[in-house]
């Protein structure tokens, strides 16, 4: 008489599993992880241990799934090793498909790089024209365009040093950037 | 989750299971199922003594008999096909019966032709074959996807490609002997087009149908 295999053994406490038993099965895959882990890591040594983690815990999940399909009749680990193979071909056609699709961008423009969607930093080549322009604005227009925008003063400076509210300095300074681009031609 | 905490998950809800049967036992129980339901349909298309008149001669029964044999063994690959582990030499059954199949019908036509002068392609009548393989293989693929989706996934696009064969197949023997076709050639060509279309469509949807993913929502 033949000793009985190991996988004689996992055979036997899949079989208690299939019938409901928690403890045959947690024993089951307590013992047969770190075998999964090893081939897993084996077979995608360029993968990183979350990768190899996740790998293992999607052919414990399929084996799950599909327990019934065990014959108690036949060797365990073929049937193990089937799933696993299995699970490890879906798995690197699915990173295949994906990495086709992927590209890799290390920085990234927040807006396209045209002028045209950024007002913020469009410039004006014609210093002369721009003084010009500003001088023609109304007083109050102009006074918020010197302060915030030419000196660069915050909102709350800006009101204390102008005696106008924020909110008018708001308007104000609105009304001119339209009037201004108006007369330096660039509301086209 | 951690591996350890995602093991003890899975044992403390594990439930009980029926251990699926063995594949050619349920193969044997598909094809008995699909032969009953085939067999009241043909019956029903024509009468027993129509059915007495098509089925004589040798060059008839032949690829019957071949198209039986293509089908049953399709249906023991698809089912053994689910079981992980399950030898990959089953797959040859299918591929040897097609091979016989095929060539009955070939051989019969070349010896209609050496006969008659012609192979008679008249198609007024073949539709009917088409529906019949089309719309009467359709029942008994259905059945036996249902049953495969107790399996493993492990090669959906083949997997659901022998099933068709093995409705089709059988389906096929049906319109064959609900009425007379002119010759094997177009029994070869109208017949074999139309389950190779089959065929073909469910090896395209194999991955829809059987899926590891849906396997978990069900666990």
């Amino acid at each position: 008489m033949t000793a009985p295999t190991e996988s004689d053994e996992l055979g036997k406490l899949m079989q208690a599993a299939q019938g409901g038993d928690a403890d045959a099965y947690l024993d089951l895959l307590r013992t047969i992880t770190p075998r999964i882990r090893q081939i897993i890591a084996r077979q995608r040594g360029f993968a990183g241990p979350e990768t190899v983690e996740d790998l293992v815990q999607d052919v414990l999940l399929s084996l799950h799934a599909v327990r019934a399909t065990y014959d108690s009749q036949r060797p365990f680990m073929p049937w193990l090793l089937a799933i696993l193979r299995n699970r490890l071909v879906d798995g690197a056609r699915r990173h295949g498909r994906t990495a086709v699709h992927e590209v890799h961008v290390e920085d990234l423009d927040v807006t396209f790089s045209k002028t045209g969607t950024n007002p913020d930093q469009e410039t004006y080549r014609d210093v002369e024209e721009l003084h010009c322009a500003i001088e023609s604005l109304p007083a109050g227009q102009r006074q918020a365009i010197e302060l915030l925008k030419l000196q660069e003063l915050s909102l709350k400076e800006a009101s204390a040093a102008s005696g106008q509210s924020v909110g008018a300095l708001k308007v104000a300074t609105h009304r001119a950037m339209t009037a201004l681009r108006r007369a330096l031609g660039g509301d086209r | 989750m951690k591996t350890d905490n995602f093991i003890e998950r899975l044992a403390r809800d594990v439930e009980a299971v029926t251990p699926l049967q063995r594949p050619w036992l349920r193969a044997a129980m598909w094809l008995l199922g699909a032969f009953v339901y085939l067999g009241a349909l043909t019956l029903m298309m024509t009468s027993s003594s129509d059915v007495a008149t098509n089925t004589t001669g040798w060059w008839f029964l032949l690829p019957q008999v071949a198209a039986i044999a293509v089908s049953a063994a399709a249906a023991a690959a698809a089912f053994a096909s689910v079981v992980p582990g399950a030898s990959p030499r089953v797959l040859l059954w299918p591929a040897a019966a097609v091979v016989v199949w095929l060539g009955s019908l070939l051989i019969g036509s070349l010896q209609e032709w050496q006969a008659i002068g012609t192979v008679g392609l008249a198609p007024q009548r073949e539709w009917l074959c088409v529906a019949m393989i089309a719309l009467g293989g359709a029942l008994p693929a259905l059945g036996m996807t249902l049953m495969l989706r107790h399996g493993a996934p492990l090669t959906p696009r083949m997997t659901t490609a022998l099933a068709v064969l093995a409705a089709a197949g059988l389906a096929n023997v049906g319109a064959c002997v609900s009425h007379p076709h002119a010759s094997s050639a177009v029994v070869l060509i109208w017949h074999g087009a139309t389950i190779l279309a089959l065929v073909a469509v469910s090896s395209w949807a194999g991955r829809s149908v059987l899926s590891w993913d849906r396997l978990r929502h069900l666990n």
